[in-house]
C-alpha cells in the first residue's frame, strides 16, 4: 500500500524546494527531516544567487545556472504571494575584483563560460572602477573594476526555507522533522518503503528523492548508487546591521536586508566540522577590507563554518537509479541559486518518471571517464 | 603564556581557586572583564572598602568579599588581565586556545588547563511592556549601587521573586530608599510539598534561612507594601514606564512608578560553555541548562574545567568552597602533591552538601516565576529583534524541530545579545506549545564572538600563527 | 530613576545629544546617564520602540549606544571619559568611508 506519491528524504534548501514542487503539483508528498542539531547545510547559506562563478569547466552548469536566475524573480514573487514572506531576492551582483591579477583572472573566467556556451547568449561586463564606484562609493581605490552580468543577485536563504517549508505544508505536503530516515527499501509491488533507524515503517511512496546532504551517500549506497560527495567548509561572518549602504552582492560581501553585512567564504577540507578559527576569519575579513575598508569599524556579530555539499567537480549531481527506477539522488551546493529550477523544473522529471537526456551530463558516471 | 591554569573570571569561584593553586605551587593566570576583581557578587569590593555608608548598606556577606580579593592579590604566582573579554574559545586536544580582547586590541592565547569561573545571570523576565526603559533587573540595579553608587529613588517598585529580592529590598531600605510596593511572586507560606526541603534545610543551614526570613521582614516593618503571591505584572509608559498593572488576588491593580525592578532568580551562564561546545544537562531543579561535569569539575571538552555559579547556582559562599576543592584536583592531575590533609577536602566537602540542601529549598520555593515562563502572545520574547511570544509560538506548531531552526526561520536570537535573554523561553515556549520536554527540544547553539570585536580588531589577527 | 548615594567625588564632563552631563569618574557611562535621569538610550529600529539599559553586566546589548562616533557600543561596559560624547540612537546606525 502506497501512502504518498513521493517522499523525500531532507528538508534543507533541496528537500524543501522539492517538496514545495510537489506538493504545488498537487502530489502527496511527505518531507523527512533530522533533527535540531543535524548538520545542515542549509542554515549557514550566503544567500547568493549567483551565475557568473558557476560551470566554467561544465557549461551546462552553466546553462543550468542562469536558467535558474532567470527563474526567480517569478518565483520569489510566487512565494511571496502565497506566503507573505518576502525573501528579499534582489537581482544586482557584482564581482569585485580585488587586484589587476584578480580581474585578468575573473575575465578569463567569463570567457571560458562565453566559450562554453556556445550558441546560447550570455554576455558580461568589465566595470571600471570609476563606473563602480557610482554605484559603491565605499569601495576601496584600490580596486580596478568588477564583473557585471545582470543575472547575479542574492537572497535572504533562511527566510527562503522558511518560505518553502510553510508554504510546502499549507498546499498539503507533509513536514516531519526530528525523523531520520535509516533505509529505503523497494515495496513488494513497486514503490518504495522508508524505515526508521528501529526499522519501523513510516512511509511507502511511488517515488522518493534523496537529497540528504552529506547523509545522503550512505543511504544509497546499498543500492549501488554512487553519490560522491565531500563537506566543505567555508567559514561566514555576519556583522551588527547598520543603515542600507547598497542593496547589491559581491561574491564575497553583501548587506542583507536586515541591514548586516555578510562576508564570506573560506573553503577547507576538514570534515564534518562547523567550528571557525581565528586565522581564517581573519583571512577573509582582510581580504573583505581590502575592497570594503568600512568595514572594518562594524562590530562582528556572528560567525559559523558552514560545510557545502561538494562533489569532485562542484557541479550538481542529478540522478536516477537504473536498478531502481523511481529512486533519485540529487545533491550540490548551491541550493539557493537551484532552488527555482529545482522547485519548478526539476520536479517535473519527478512528475514524469524520468530525468530528460540534456541532464545526463550532470550523472555521477561523469567522474567515471 | 607562562602560566600553567589560566582561570576565567575573578569571582569568588575564579579567586578562590586561584589562591588555592597559587598556595599549591601553581603559576595562575586569571583573565576578567572587570576593572577590579570580584565578580558580580564582590563588585568594585576593594574600592568600596573605604566607604563604610556603602559598606553599611550592601551588608557583611559584600564587604567580606575584599579580604578575598586582597588574598589574591598578596600571592605573586597569581597574574591579572583585568578589563579583558574572552571572545572566542576552541578547545582542541593539545590545548584551549582562547580569543582576547581588551581596550580594542585582540590577541589569541593558548594554554594546556583553562578552567571557566564565569558564573550566573539573572533569569530573564519577559512580560509585557518589559522592553520600556525604567524597567530594569535588580541585579543591574544593584550593580549600579555596589559599581556606581546609585540608589533606586523613592517610589521605586520591585517585582519578582528569590532571595536576592529580599537582600536587596534591604539594601536600600537600610539606605533609606522608599519603595512603593514589593509584588512579590512567592507565596508568604511555605507550601507543604515543600515542608520536607524545609526542614532538612533548617537542619543543615538554619542560621541562613534565618537571614532570610529576617530580610523578608524588613519589608513589611518599614512600612513598605509586600503583597505576595502577586500573578502577573504589565508594564505601561510611552518614551519610558509610568505605570505597572498587577494581578494579586484575582484583582487588577495599578501603581504609578518611573522604576520597575525585577528578577526571577539567577541562572548559570551558559553562553561561554555552548560556545565552546561542551554538553550540557536540562537541570529539572534549576530549571536551567548546566554544563555536564564530572566530580572533579571537568567539562565534556578536554582540559576545560568549570565551576562556580556557572555550573550551577550554589551561591558565592560554595563557589568559595569549590574552589579550595578544584585546586586540589588541579594540582593532582598536574602530579603536584596537595598540601591539604584529607580531613580538609573532607570538611569542605561536608561545607558544600550544607549549602547544596539549602539550595534543594531555596530552588523549590523559589521555582521560576509561571508568568515569565509561558508570557503571553504579545510579550517581546527576542527583545534585540523584536520577536513577541506568538510568532514563536506559531513556528512551535508549524514544525520547528528546535530552537536552532526556529531562529533560522525567525531571526529570534541572531541579535547583539545572540540568545542570552531569549534562548530559555524560546525553548520552554516550544517545550508547551508541543507538550515536549525542554531537555529534547534543547538550546541555542553559540557562536563566536562572545563578546564585541569589531571586524578590524578581527583582521589584526590574520599574521597571527594559529 | 536613580540618584547618587553620593556627590560626584572626581567630577568629569561627559556630552549626551550635545548636553554637559557631570559625571564620577571610571563609572560607566550607562552609570552616568541613569543618574542623570535619562533612561532611554536608543529607539530599537526593529520596532522602534524606546530602549534603555537592563541588565547592567553586558549580556543583555540593549544600552547600545552611540561613543566617540562608533555606533552600537555598550553603555554598560565602558567607562567615561572627560569630554566623551555620546549620542542617543535612532534606528540603524549609519557608516561613513574609510576605517
Amino acid at each position: 500500500m502506497l501512502d504518498h506519491d513521493v517522499a523525500i528524504v531532507g528538508g534543507g534548501l533541496l528537500g524543501s524546494a522539492f517538496g514545495w514542487g510537489l506538493a504545488r503539483a498537487g502530489q502527496k508528498t511527505i518531507v523527512f527531516d533530522e533533527g535540531d542539531t543535524a548538520i545542515r547545510t542549509a542554515r549557514g547559506n550566503f544567500g547568493l544567487v549567483w551565475v557568473q562563478s558557476k560551470g566554467q569547466t561544465m557549461p551546462d552548469y552553466a546553462a543550468w545556472s542562469l536558467q535558474a536566475s532567470q527563474l526567480w524573480p517569478d518565483f520569489a514573487d510566487e512565494l511571496k504571494d502565497s506566503t507573505g514572506i518576502d525573501i528579499h531576492y534582489v537581482r544586482e551582483g557584482y564581482n569585485i575584483a580585488a587586484s589587476e591579477v584578480e580581474l585578468e583572472q575573473a575575465i578569463a573566467g567569463q570567457e571560458r563560460i562565453k566559450a562554453g556556451m556556445g550558441d546560447r547568449a550570455y554576455s558580461y561586463e568589465v566595470i571600471d572602477r570609476k563606473t563602480l564606484k557610482s554605484v559603491a562609493p565605499l569601495v576601496s581605490d584600490t580596486v580596478p573594476g568588477a564583473i557585471y552580468t545582470g543575472h547575479d543577485g542574492h537572497c535572504n536563504p533562511l527566510f527562503l526555507m522558511r518560505a518553502l517549508h510553510q508554504d510546502m505544508q499549507t498546499k498539503g505536503g507533509d513536514y516531519r522533522p526530528n525523523t531520520p530516515i535509516d533505509a529505503i527499501r523497494p515495496a513488494p509491488g513497486g514503490g518504495f518503503d522508508l524505515f526508521s533507524g528501529c526499522g519501523r515503517l513510516l512511509a511507502s511512496a511511488e517515488r522518493v528523492i534523496v537529497a540528504a546532504g552529506h547523509g545522503s551517500g550512505e543511504l544509497v549506497r546499498d543500492y549501488g548508487i554512487d553519490l560522491p560527495v565531500h563537506a566543505d567548509q567555508g567559514q561566514v561572518l555576519v556583522t551588527e546591521k547598520v543603515s542600507e549602504v547598497f542593496s547589491f552582492a559581491t561574491g564575497t560581501v553583501r548587506q542583507t536586508d536586515n541591514g548586516s553585512f555578510l562576508l564570506g567564504a573560506s573553503s577547507k577540507e576538514i570534515g564534518l566540522d562547523t567550528r571557525t578559527d581565528l586565522p581564517t576569519l581573519a583571512e577573509i575579513v582582510r581580504y573583505c577590507l581590502s575592497i570594503f575598508p568600512f568595514l572594518g569599524n562594524l562590530r562582528l556579530q556572528r560567525a559559523w563554518g558552514a560545510l557545502r555539499v561538494m562533489t569532485p567537480d562542484g557541479c550538481p549531481i542529478y540522478q536516477q537509479s537504473d536498478s531502481y527506477p523511481g529512486l533519485f539522488s540529487f545533491a550540490c551546493h548551491s541550493g539557493v541559486t537551484l532552488a527555482s529550477v529545482h522547485a519548478l523544473m526539476v520536479t517535473k522529471w519527478i512528475l514524469d518518471g524520468q530525468i530528460p537526456s540534456e541532464f545526463d551530463v550532470f550523472h555521477p558516471r561523469r567522474f567515471h571517464v | 603564556m607562562t602560566a600553567d591554569v589560566v582561570i576565567i573570571g575573578a569571582g569568588p569561584a575564579g579567586l578562590s581557586l586561584a589562591i588555592g593553586l597559587a598556595q599549591l605551587g601553581v603559576c595562575v593566570e586569571i583573565i576578567d572583564e572587570g576593572q577590579t576583581a570580584g565578580g558580580q557578587v564582590y563588585r568594585a569590593v576593594s574600592r568600596n572598602s573605604s566607604n563604610k555608608q556603602l559598606l553599611d548598606w550592601l551588608g557583611l556577606d559584600y564587604a567580606k568579599g575584599a579580604a578575598v580579593v586582597s588574598d589574591a592579590q598578596k600571592l605573586d604566582r597569581i597574574s591579572w588581565r583585568m578589563a579583558t573579554s574572552v571572545w572566542d574559545i576552541r578547545c582542541e586536544d593539545e590545548g584551549i586556545e582562547l580569543g582576547l580582547v581588551v581596550d580594542g586590541k585582540v590577541s589569541v592565547v593558548k594554554s594546556n588547563h583553562v578552567v571557566l569561573a564565569t558564573g550566573a545571570m539573572e533569569r530573564p523576565t519577559p512580560f509585557p511592556g518589559w522592553t520600556l526603559p525604567g524597567v530594569v533587573s535588580m541585579g543591574a540595579a544593584q550593580t549600579l549601587l555596589k559599581d556606581a553608587g546609585l540608589l533606586p529613588e523613592d517610589g521605586v517598585v520591585l517585582a519578582g521573586q528569590g532571595p536576592l529580592l529580599y537582600l536587596f529590598a534591604s539594601q536600600i531600605l537600610a539606605a533609606g530608599v522608599r519603595p512603593k510596593a514589593v509584588l512579590d511572586f512567592a507565596p508568604k507560606w511555605v507550601a507543604p510539598k515543600n515542608l520536607p526541603l524545609l526542614a532538612r534545610a533548617l537542619i543543615s543551614s538554619g542560621k541562613m534561612i534565618a537571614k532570610g526570613l529576617h530580610l523578608r521582614n524588613q519589608i513589611s516593618a518599614a512600612g513598605v507594601e509586600h503583597l505576595f503571591n502577586v500573578k502577573r505584572i504589565e508594564a505601561f509608559g510611552d518614551d519610558s514606564l509610568n505605570r505597572v498593572r498587577y494581578l494579586h488576588r484575582g484583582v487588577e491593580k495599578e501603581v504609578e512608578t518611573k522604576l520597575l525592578l525585577v528578577h526571577d532568580g539567577v541562572i548559570a551562564n551558559t553562553h561561554i560553555t555552548t560556545a565552546a561546545g561542551c554538553a550540557h544537562n536540562w537541570d529539572k531543579q534549576q530549571a536551567a541548562w548546566i554544563p555536564r561535569r564530572n566530580t572533579l569539575g571537568q567539562t565534556s571538552c578536554k582540559n576545560l574545567w568549570m565551576l562556580g555559579d556557572g555550573a550551577g547556582i550554589a551561591g558565592a559562599d560554595a563557589a568559595v568552597l569549590q574552589g579550595r576543592i578544584m585546586a586540589r584536583a588541579i594540582a593532582m592531575k598536574l602530579d603536584l602533591s596537595p598540601p591539604y590533609g584529607e580531613h580538609q577536602n573532607r570538611a569542605d566537602l561536608q561545607a558544600l552538601s550544607r549549602i547544596t540542601i539549602l539550595r534543594r529549598f531555596l530552588d523549590r520555593q523559589y521555582a521560576p516565576v509561571a508568568a515569565f515562563s509561558n508570557p503571553p502572545d504579545e510579550t517581546m520574547i527576542c527583545r534585540c529583534e523584536a520577536i513577541k511570544a506568538v510568532e514563536i509560538r506559531t513556528l512551535a506548531r508549524s514544525g520547528c524541530m528546535g530552537p536552532n531552526q526556529l531562529r533560522a526561520f525567525s531571526r529570534a536570537g541572531m541579535g547583539p545579545c545572540m540568545g542570552r535573554q531569549c534562548g530559555g523561553a524560546i525553548s520552554r515556549i516550544m517545550a508547551a506549545e508541543t507538550g515536549q520536554d525542554i531537555a529534547d527540544i534543547g538550546h541555542f547553539s553559540i557562536r563566536t564572538p562572545l563578546k564585541p570585536v569589531t571586524l578590524a580588531e578581527v583582521a589584526s589577527l590574520h599574521k597571527v600563527e594559529p | 530613576m536613580f540618584k547618587r548615594a553620593r556627590n560626584i567625588q572626581s567630577k568629569v564632563s561627559i556630552l549626551f545629544d550635545g548636553q554637559p552631563i557631570a559625571a564620577e569618574e571610571g563609572e560607566t557611562v550607562a552609570a552616568a546617564l541613569f543618574a542623570a535621569g535619562i533612561l532611554s538610550f536608543r529607539q530599537a529600529p526593529e520596532d522602534d520602540s524606546p530602549r534603555g539599559p537592563y541588565c547592567m553586566i553586558g549580556n543583555c546589548f540593549e544600552c547600545l549606544i552611540e561613543i566617540e562616533g562608533l555606533g552600537g557600543r555598550q553603555a554598560c561596559q565602558t567607562r567615561v571619559r572627560d569630554g566623551m560624547v555620546i549620542a542617543r540612537h535612532r534606528g540603524l546606525a549609519t557608516v561613513e568611508a574609510g576605517s
